[in-house]
């Protein structure tokens, strides 16, 4: 124990098993995490990955007999949410955590301002201070600035140096001991090229110390930042080696657990097809995706899938009018769009219609009436004189549709909201296909939705496709594109990395290509 | 879903679960449709949409019964739904920019403005009065567009920029009257609001009845009403079907600038003069009228029939009071806890659901 001070882990877990009821999410895992090392831990979705993450961080207790040792001293009871902070672990997500209407110097000393309110603050010494911590690792920002002024990249890395702060100040009985910094897919929504920059911080913050632990979807990443990686499969830790000489192939093959299929260059230019009545989009740019061309024909259901960031969801939203692209066109019914200035309206016209993700806030308004609901985006269908609406005729067609996509109970009067998460989904897909348009966009159309109504709604996009609309549908859940798609396109860093048809879409290869890095 | 809502539960729940549909009104077929199955919620559902209006009969009952000489009368009644007039047709305004999500807090001081611009022109310069009733509107309109500039341009919550354009407009009415009181309004402004009765009831009670018609039709069987109820209760869901949102936002606010310059014609019409003052009262019991009649009629929306009898409830309830005795701080007291009972209520009916139209 004596010795351990010095280099004993700083993170040490045995036996950690977690089950949700009968779905075993961790099995018997483990991980010992070094000091002055980037620890990489990675897995495909459902690996066991982020409920690992979430015990660490005290959001599930895991299953007796799991042994959790942080900095030295073992954890019995639950962690509790700053209970694992006082142990010296500090967390950055995604979601970065800062307050943009602050200042950089006050997102960094928000713990202190917060634990120790003092009746004044002098400024000017706080500044200082930000200033020379910040540039001890590297980061030359103004700390007077406001964060919501700053990109993305600079904010995680004020972020990440705060993280680095408070592992220094946060166990003072632990003595010069470092802490665990655990960057939960932090990096995903960052642009390539700030990756780098955050890659010098992250060091100097394990240069102090302190380790790393890095979790994250991209192998390659990994293999660049990590210095050890964990690899979990189906709940288990299927490797725990060094990265150093491992190849980026050896660590996907871990991830997916098959070996790769040698590929024959599955990448087909996009504008295979051309018929007249197809859609095609050229050169698609927007804040993730990156010069994408595609076509998809009627009657055609088109998978679209990547990592997060990959921007495979981006394209739905962009040809739905929801987000604004920085460049590309899309042709459809020998019509040109701009996509640039592309707005709902223009799609609507266009004859695409979207789907959203985020059904309470984009699909649906909860509070008002299902017939409402479906009907909005079709009401000029129904509008006699004086903008009057025909309120038989109209109801007609709701309940047709209502019985089309078999929503239940089928009574047009009932509030949205109390409908079941998956007939409020057949409410949004129902509403999206009340125009009758040339082009249905989904992004992730069966999510929060159970098993029987996500198959019956996988159902009707086939039945949708059969009765010649294209459909376009992006989703990470690669078991939904294999029952659904005729084609899948994977998404790599906004670019399109593989064109998978016929018997090549299956769960298996499309979980390959999308951890695959073949461009 | 809907059986289970039914049985064993609250009247919350059943609230909650009221269809507050555009058929209620409008459309058999739907109670038709509903079936026999869902009679106890059909009950529950006929008494929170009565509330208001059975405790508005109630009132009348017990006033009458405590002061059976003067409340019952046709002087009284006459009073209440004709000088009340206006505090509908403002209410109405303020409908609209609540139906689409937004407050307007100016209406209160658009209305002060119209009055004294009647008062002042008409009543001061002796300008024609059709004239300056031309101006007053136009006034109204143009406040309204300003507001949406400010809403529109900078992204500016519209509860501020409306507060802030409120107060604006009642400091420019004291300006342009000097803070007195104009009197000798156009006698044809009075006779066609206060004078000119039918069946007792002074003519402008029977102009709040014709708006809140047109109200009603707007809101409930055009689409025009139904992207505006959109706007204000899903609005990037409007937003992503098309619907010009922010269009509809501005269009709101005009109509309540418009609404509240009439009203206040007509006010400086009831009382034949205008105090620059006076009007800005309106504020708190137009939103207590608007909030109240949000949770009857059809609970859980801002409606023009809850609003109409909301507001006739709330001026009997003080008109009663005041003939039994009360002060006159009874009328702040009455209003300011009927609006924050009606928001209370409201949100009692919809559960956790908050915020979401009311």
């Amino acid at each position: 124990m004596a010795e351990a001070t010095t280099s004993g882990p700083l993170l040490e877990i045995e036996g950690l098993s977690k089950s949700f009821g009968s779905t075993q999410a961790l099995d018997r895992a483990w991980l010992k995490v070094m000091p002055g090392r980037v620890h990489g831990l990675v897995g495909q979705n459902g690996s066991g990955k982020s409920t690992l993450v979430k015990v660490l961080a005290g959001y599930h207790d895991p299953d007796p007999g799991a042994r959790i040792v942080i900095g030295g001293r073992e954890v019995t009871h639950t962690l509790g949410g700053g209970g694992s902070r006082a142990n010296g672990l500090y967390f950055v997500h995604q979601d970065l955590g800062v307050v943009g209407a602050l200042s950089v110097a006050e997102n960094l000393f928000i713990d202190r301002f917060v634990d120790q309110p003092k009746a004044w603050v002098r400024w000017r010494a706080e500044h200082a201070k930000a200033s020379e911590l910040l540039a001890s690792f590297g980061v030359r920002v103004d700390p007077r600035r406001k964060m919501a002024e700053l990109p993305v990249a600079v904010q995680a890395m004020v972020v990440i140096v705060r993280a680095a702060e408070r592992l220094r100040a946060g166990s003072p009985e632990s003595g010069d001991r470092g802490g665990v910094l655990v960057l939960d897919e932090a990096t995903a929504s960052l642009p390539l090229a700030a990756r780098d920059q955050l890659q010098s911080v992250v060091r100097a913050v394990v240069a102090l110390g302190h380790a790393v632990l890095f979790v994250s979807h991209f192998p390659d990443e990994v293999l660049e930042w990590a210095d050890h990686v964990t690899v979990l499969r189906d709940g288990r830790v299927v490797a725990d080696r060094e990265t150093q000489g491992m190849t980026e192939d050896e660590l996907v093959e871990l991830i997916i657990g098959r070996q790769m299929e040698p590929h024959q260059g599955v990448v087909v230019p996009a504008s295979s097809g051309g018929s007249t009545s197809s859609m095609v989009v050229t050169g698609l740019t927007g804040q993730e995706v990156d010069g994408l061309s595609f076509a998809v024909q009627p009657g055609e259901v088109l998978g679209l899938t990547g990592l997060v960031g990959s921007g495979f969801d981006e394209v739905a939203r962009i040809l739905g009018g929801a987000s604004v692209a920085r460049a590309g066109e899309m042709v459809l019914d020998g019509r040109r769009w701009d996509l640039t200035a592309f707005s709902p309206a223009a799609a609507r016209k266009a004859g695409v219609s979207l789907v959203p993700d985020d059904r309470h806030r984009l699909g649906v308004a909860p509070a008002l009436t299902v017939s409402e609901n479906i009907s909005l985006s079709v009401l000029d269908r129904y509008r006699g004189v004086a903008g009057r609406i025909k309120h038989r005729r109209l109801r007609q067609e709701v309940r047709r549709l209502l019985a089309d996509y078999d929503v239940r109970p089928p009574d047009p009067d009932l509030p949205l909201r109390s409908l079941s998460g998956g007939n409020q989904q057949k409410v949004v897909i129902a509403k999206a296909m009340a125009g009758a348009p040339r082009v249905l966009l989904l992004d992730e159309p069966t999510k929060g939705v159970d098993v029987g109504a996500r198959s019956e709604i996988l159902e009707k996009l086939r039945d949708v496709a059969r009765a010649g609309t294209a459909v376009v549908c992006s989703t990470t859940d690669a078991s939904q594109l294999e029952d659904l798609c005729d084609r899948v396109l994977v998404l790599r860093r906004g670019r399109l990395c593989a064109e998978l048809t016929g018997e090549a879409i299956n769960e298996d290869r499309i979980v390959e290509e999308t951890y695959s890095s073949v461009v | 879903m809907k059986e289970e809502g039914l049985d064993g539960q609250g009247v919350n729940v059943a609230v909650e679960v009221t269809p507050s549909g555009v058929g209620l009104l409008a459309d058999d077929e739907q109670l038709v449709a509903r079936g026999p199955s869902s009679g106890r919620k059909r009950v529950s559902d006929w008494l929170g949409r009565s509330a208001v209006p059975i405790v508005w009969a109630a009132v009348v009952v017990i006033f009458s019964i405590l002061r059976p000489a003067t409340f019952p009368t046709i002087g009284t009644f006459g009073a209440i739904f004709g000088s009340e007039a206006v505090l509908v047709i403002v209410t109405l305004g303020l409908l609209v920019p609540l139906r689409a999500g937004d407050y307007d807090l100016s209406v209160a001081g658009t209305l002060t403005l119209s009055s004294m611009i009647i008062g002042r022109l008409n009543g001061g310069a002796r300008i024609e009065i059709w004239i300056c009733v031309a101006i007053a509107l136009a006034i109204g309109v143009g406040v309204g567009l300003l507001n949406g500039f400010f809403v529109r341009v900078f992204g500016i919550n519209p509860f501020i920029v409306t507060l802030g354009m409120g107060t604006f407009l009642l400091g420019i009415t004291l300006l342009i009257s000097n803070d007195q009181t104009y009197a000798g309004v156009s006698v044809a402004l009075d006779d066609i609001t206060e004078t000119d009765r039918f069946l007792g009831i002074p003519l402008e009670f029977y102009y709040a009845l014709a708006l809140c018609v047109i109200v009603w039709y707007v809101f409930e069987h055009t689409t025009l009403g139904r992207r505006l109820l959109f706007v204000g209760s899903g609005r990037e869901v409007a937003r992503l079907s098309g619907v010009r949102v922010e269009r509809m936002r501005v269009g709101a606010l005009v109509v309540s600038g418009l609404l509240a310059a009439l009203a206040g014609i007509f006010f400086a019409g009831t009382s034949g003069a205008a105090n620059p003052t006076a009007g800005s009262f309106f504020l708190l019991p137009a939103f207590a009228a608007a909030f109240l009649g949000g949770t009857t009629i059809m609970p859980g929306r801002f409606n023009a029939w809850g609003t109409i009898v909301a507001a006739y409830f709330l001026v009997t309830g003080v008109t009663g009071l005041e003939i039994l005795g009360a002060q006159s701080w009874v009328q702040t007291v009455f209003y300011g806890g009927a609006l924050v009972l009606a928001v209370a209520f409201a949100q009692l009916s919809k559960g956790r659901q908050s915020q979401e139209i009311i």
